[in-house]
């Protein structure tokens, strides 16, 4: 009987023993500090907002970290979330105990006793709050500190912390909420930023209701933070009186009129943009709001000037000639509109230029004495493989001073075809020409354009490399008046 | 418009004409001269900057409460990028100036109502910064910060207390007289055109709206009237803080002010004009007028101050106008190009233009190579070199693609200028710096139309100093009809 006792013993040590090595081993192994890449702003060139990209391995955005802790939002963190962080080992037994208590005397859950790190190993691993993942959350904490250090831990959990709206870390809470860097936060501010984490959904700051909830929040840590010597009166005073004024600008909201250039920049940032580096979250992109929203306009206006003619969709791309900068691109008159396929971008798509260029073909001619007002045009059919006009039809020969301009630029194509054979060899024959014939295509041109989207990423002009093509494509010399 | 409300003019002696005129023609410039980025720069192609930015908003606010129309569009979008200007990570500062063109822009965006609350947090954290920050950027805070509601508090005390520190007070005569400012007191950097005169008016225009009552006030407003010469305060931007100062103190009534009658008589001409407390200033303006006299018909033995102010045109034309130099030296020379001197590439020959009224002698279809020499003898900011043309010709501007090759004139710039503008009737170099040294400048023009022509002098000028200049000599320039 005694044997067996001392073997039951045994064996439930045994068990205990393992669970309790299963449950370190658990949570060592989660003492990884753990993120999703940063997602991307995209701004105009005005640093207005046009959109977020967020990493390939998240479904929110945020997640920016942050190149040194700042100290005022660490104080009010600290102050609400963990006043022992930097004496406790990632657990805090003083809390832990005031916690049981509580809970115990309460006969329900009061309070958690979570600290920074604990937060940070239930944020990596979310789940139901039971005892058994406090003991796993606790030990990670534990372990988390050990590993990594507390700096590290906290900057951690600022990184991650959410902020509701699916807005992760204080960084990328700042510029969302309050439109500026973290750097810059007032103590009314961040006030009201440390107290959206305890509730993200409850002090949404984008309704009213939130906001106010969020302010009440605030103000019990502006309180704790004077109490603590950490304001003084002075800026106590201020703070509190800022915070019932404090105003949130209007959510930014993808601009419909973007949304191919939005689309490609977002595949170009996805494509380009080293993982985790600080400096590129914010990409200052070559758009111009303000110029996307005319052109926009502008093409609806003509589309529907030309609807009876069966004119129903159009694309543009303005791009600044000097620079190459692609400065508005529309890529259908209307993103949505399924029955005209609104959806593809009909700017990148290969096209022929049609008859566009014949003008400046026949310019060039004349320029370059290829053609003459009295040069014949031989408007004859050449055989199975030649090219014919669009009436299927051939005037023949005639002067090019007797023709109508219609006729010239949009019929024709026999003989605009011989005169760009003819402007080929006399140019390329001319040693002192440095201009070959170039006839872009939609696609062609896209292509070249698209390379200097991206006018700055974080606090650096990203430099693009002009290739010879692009080169092609832009004409010198600055705008005169 | 500072200066017309500063005299209390009434209604009906304002040329408002004239002021409509150079607002219009303002607005019309800051349109054209707002960059890529939404900054205004000083001239079209400019590159733009935020405290510039922040000076054309404060007009644009002045302007619209003045009753002027102003666009919308245009205040709205130059506001945005003032809020992008006030985050520290923004990137186009002038270089060491973040926070003076910060606080240029914080001061900017609370004049605007509604604005205010959306930057008092701005305002809270640079009123933090009191070590990093000069008299004037405090005082643009503390209006920022008054303006937002802070009307009180240990804040404003605090910083109304740093900028009453930044103030040099002497002993004269048992009177308490302003010695100056502290070191501290301004930006350094020229672009941002620091001047005393300015730093004063900020720190007037702050510490009247918080501590109004301090007798200190008179004292400040003492010394924005002493540093002030027979035209001004030295420049451009000065004159308009000195003014935005006075304005902010100087109200009516004024006490001590008798009510006078005078009596103008010019010939046969009788005006009468009334002063008083409310309007102590009576204005009138003639053209032609006859010699006169001014009668004082009511107001007792007080003083009567009369200032006349007299322009001209010259009698003689353009073309007689004499050299000046007053911080600049301009010279001025051309070379004809005949149609064989182009095809041989043969040198031109330049003819000097140092005697006023010199001829130059052309035939239609002529290109005539022009050479402005401009000898400055220390470093400047914000220069411009005017080159007019004679009514005759026309620019060739050699950096459009459709200009012929005899648009390239024969040597380059001595410094490629910040903004070249070629105007029908002039040719315009603009530069943001313009070391101490000589330069040259070289364009080509073709005569067009047969006849005799002015072609007046060339000049260099400081934007915001209008006392520096220099001129060329005028000269004439006939242009004969080819023979067919």
């Amino acid at each position: 009987m005694k044997r067996r006792s001392v073997q039951i013993a045994a064996g439930a040590a045994l068990v205990v023993v393992l669970c309790g090595l299963f449950v370190v081993g658990l949570a060592l192994s989660r003492s990884r500090l753990e993120t999703p890449g940063p997602s991307h702003l995209l701004l105009d060139r005005k640093g207005r907002f046009l959109g977020e990209v967020a990493a390939e391995d998240a479904t929110d955005f945020g997640y920016w970290p942050l190149e040194e802790l700042p100290p005022r939002v660490v104080a009010a963190t600290l102050v609400l979330e963990d006043r022992r962080f930097w004496s406790h080992p990632g657990i805090d037994p003083v809390a832990m105990t005031r916690a049981l208590w509580q809970n115990l005397r309460g006969g329900r859950r009061v309070s958690g006793a979570s600290t920074i790190a604990m937060q940070v190993a239930r944020l990596q691993r979310p789940g139901s709050r039971t005892y058994g993942r406090k003991l796993v959350e606790s030990l990670t904490a534990l372990f988390l500190t050990l590993r990594h250090g507390r700096e590290n831990v906290l900057s951690h959990y600022l990184r991650i912390v959410p902020y509701g709206n699916r807005i992760h870390g204080i960084a990328y809470a700042a510029r969302c909420y309050l439109e500026k860097p973290v750097e810059d936060l007032s103590w009314a501010e961040i006030a009201l930023l440390t107290a959206i984490p305890q509730s993200p959904s409850r002090m949404n700051p984008f309704n009213p209701e939130g906001r106010s909830a969020a302010r009440e929040r605030g103000r019990r840590i502006l309180d704790a933070l004077l109490d603590e010597g950490v304001l003084s009166e002075e800026e106590h005073e201020l703070a509190i009186r800022q915070l019932s004024r404090l105003s949130f600008p209007v959510r930014g909201h993808r601009p419909e009129a973007a949304m191919h250039a939005l689309l490609r920049l977002e595949e170009r940032v996805r494509s380009d943009s080293p993982h985790g580096n600080v400096n590129v979250h914010i990409v200052e992109t070559t758009l111009d709001l303000d110029l996307q929203e005319e052109v926009t306009r502008t093409a609806w206006s003509a589309i529907l000037e030309w609807e009876s003619e069966g004119a129903s969709n159009g694309a543009v791309i303005v791009v600044d000639i000097q620079t190459s900068e692609v400065l508005a691109w529309m890529g259908s008159t209307d993103y949505f509109d399924d029955l005209q396929s609104g959806a593809i971008d009909y700017a990148s798509i290969p096209r022929s230029s049609g008859s566009t260029l014949k003008p400046f073909l026949y310019g060039l001619a004349l320029d370059k004495g290829v053609i003459t007002p009295a040069s014949v045009l031989d408007d004859l059919p050449r055989g199975s493989a030649a090219i014919t006009n669009t009436d299927k039809s051939y005037l023949g020969p005639m002067l090019r001073r007797v023709l109508n301009i219609s006729t010239l630029l949009w019929m024709a194509n026999i003989f605009s075809t011989k005169v760009r054979r003819k402007c080929s060899n006399r140019i390329g024959n001319d040693p002192s020409s440095s201009e070959p014939i170039v006839m872009p295509s939609a696609s062609r041109n896209s292509t070249m354009y698209e390379r200097s989207w991206i006018r700055a990423v974080g606090s650096r002009p990203l430099a693009v490399p002009a290739s010879s093509s692009t080169r092609l494509a832009t004409s010198p010399g600055p705008p005169n008046r | 418009m500072k200066f017309r409300e500063l005299l209390h003019l009434s209604e009906s002696a304002r040329d408002d004409q004239a002021l409509e005129r150079s607002v219009r023609e303002t607005m019309e410039w800051i349109q054209s001269s707002v960059d890529g980025s939404g900054l205004t720069a000083y001239w079209p192609g400019g590159r733009g900057y935020v405290s510039l930015t922040a000076w054309v908003v404060q007009f644009l606010v002045e302007a619209q409460e003045a009753g002027f129309p102003v666009d919308r569009a245009l205040r709205e979008a130059l506001e945005r990028s003032l809020e992008q200007a006030l985050r520290s990570d923004y990137s186009r500062f002038i270089d060491g100036e973040s926070y003076a063109e910060r606080t240029w822009a914080l001061s900017a965006l609370s004049s605007l109502s509604g604005a205010g609350r959306a930057n008092e947090a701005y305002a809270a954290e640079l009123a933090r910064r009191t070590d990093t920050l000069n008299q004037e950027s405090l005082s643009q805070v503390l209006v920022a910060l008054h303006r937002g509601g802070e009307t009180s508090g240990r804040t404003v005390d605090a910083l109304t207390n740093e900028i009453w520190g930044g103030l040099v007070v002497r002993l004269y005569q048992g009177r308490e007289v302003y010695g100056g400012l502290q070191s501290r007191a301004s930006a350094r950097n020229v672009l941002i055109l620091p001047s005393e005169t300015r730093t004063l008016s900020e720190m007037t225009r702050a510490l009247v709206r918080t501590d109004g009552d301090d007798p200190r006030i008179q004292l400040l407003v003492d010394a924005l009237v002493t540093l002030g010469r027979g035209d001004g305060w030295g420049s451009t931007n000065a004159n308009a803080s000195a003014l935005l100062a006075l304005t902010d103190v100087v109200k009516p009534p004024f006490e001590g002010v008798t009510p006078l009658r005078v009596r103008a008589e010019l010939g046969s001409e009788r005006v009468t004009m009334s002063t008083s407390p409310e309007a102590p200033v009576a204005f009138l303006s003639r053209a032609n007028p006859a010699a006169g006299r001014i009668v004082l018909e009511a107001g007792g033995a007080s003083p009567v101050v009369v200032r006349t102010e007299t322009t001209y045109v010259p009698e003689a034309d353009g073309s007689m106008t004499r050299p000046e130099s007053h911080g600049f030296v301009v010279s001025r020379a051309y070379a004809r190009l005949r149609p064989s001197d182009l095809s041989t590439g043969a040198p031109p020959e330049r003819r000097s233009l140092e005697e006023p009224g010199t001829a130059i002698e052309l035939s239609v279809a002529d290109i005539v190579e022009d050479h402005a020499q401009v000898v400055n003898p220390t470093l400047r900011h914000y220069v411009a070199v005017m080159v007019p043309l004679a009514a005759g010709m026309e620019p060739l501007n050699p950096r459009l693609a459709t200009s012929p090759p005899e648009s390239r004139p024969s040597k380059s710039l001595t410094l490629p200028p910040t903004y070249v503008a070629f105007l029908d009737d002039h040719v315009a170099f603009y530069y943001d710096e313009l070391p101490a040294g000589t330069y040259d400048f070289y364009f080509r023009t073709r005569a067009t139309t047969p006849g005799s022509f002015v072609q007046p002098s060339a000049f260099a000028e400081m934007m915001y100093d209008s006392t520096v200049t220099g001129q060329s000599a005028g000269a004439r320039v006939r242009i004969e009809r080819t023979e067919e």
